[in-house]
């Protein structure tokens, strides 16, 4: 049986990601409040070794359209960026980071500030917004 | 690279031939059988007023798949300068085995 090993390498930025995400879990060991840190770090390694298996490649989520060679894993709130080159059997992780898990108060976040011009550009037509507040307290 | 061009926006004639729209009289001769094979999304209409839409569910899947994609693409443009530093360094060269990084993730 042949060993398909896949060999994952991180960009300099990835490394700074991760080697941050590291000491915020380091740093906060002790907290018994703050556990978001330690979180965030255990997923981040959960990812990066799910990322070497080479039967996890379902689990690749692409981008849209011409973003599609780059493909992203969630768990919780920590997002890994990364690309996969099939033929040298390589992950290159481009970057981790944390983020909402919440998408739909993402796209309200993105339409409220007003900057679309990221849903323009996906097609993506954003609702109106009424300048004139419609919300009467009581 | 294959590009989509969406012309549905722009051409008023357009047909689009994966739509089809039918009377609600079709939906009771659908079974087990004939719903597996739909090839077709149907705009359920009566008197010319749509009701429903019936796709299968490979159809729905894909649909899906795409929502996730662009919403997905959106997460990643929000974190846009970090990932934008990630590909300077990989058309630059600067990569490190994750086994140097972190060696308990060996």
């Amino acid at each position: 049986m042949i060993d398909v090993s896949v060999e994952v390498v991180l960009t300099d930025r990835a490394r700074a990601d991760y080697n941050g995400i590291r000491d915020a879990a380091m740093h906060g060991i002790d907290s018994k409040t703050n556990q978001a840190p330690h979180l965030h770090f255990h997923r981040a390694r959960s990812i990066l070794r799910s990322l070497k298996d080479p039967g996890s490649v379902n689990l690749d989520q692409p981008m849209i359209n011409n973003l599609s060679w780059m493909l992203s894993r969630s768990e919780g709130s920590t997002y890994v960026y990364y690309g996969r080159n099939t033929y040298t059997s390589t992950v290159v992780v481009i970057h981790l980071c944390e983020g909402t898990t919440d998408i739909y108060m993402l796209l309200a976040e993105i339409v409220f500030s007003g900057r679309t011009e990221i849903l323009t550009a996906l097609g993506i037509v954003p609702p109106p917004i009424s300048r004139t507040c419609s919300i009467t307290l009581q | 690279m294959a590009m989509d061009v969406d012309v549905r926006g722009s051409l008023l004639f357009y047909i689009d031939p994966t739509v089809e729209h039918v009377g609600v009289s079709k939906v009771r001769q659908l079974n087990a059988s004939n719903l597996g094979k739909l090839k077709k999304m149907m705009v359920i209409q009566d008197n010319n007023t749509p009701l429903a839409v019936l796709l299968n569910y490979e159809q729905y899947l894909a649909m899906q798949g795409k929502l996730k994609e662009a919403l997905e693409t959106i997460h990643m443009l929000r974190s846009a300068p970090g990932v934008v530093e990630g590909l300077r360094d990989l058309k630059a060269g600067k990569l490190t085995p994750l086994e140097e990084v972190d060696p308990t993730l060996k």
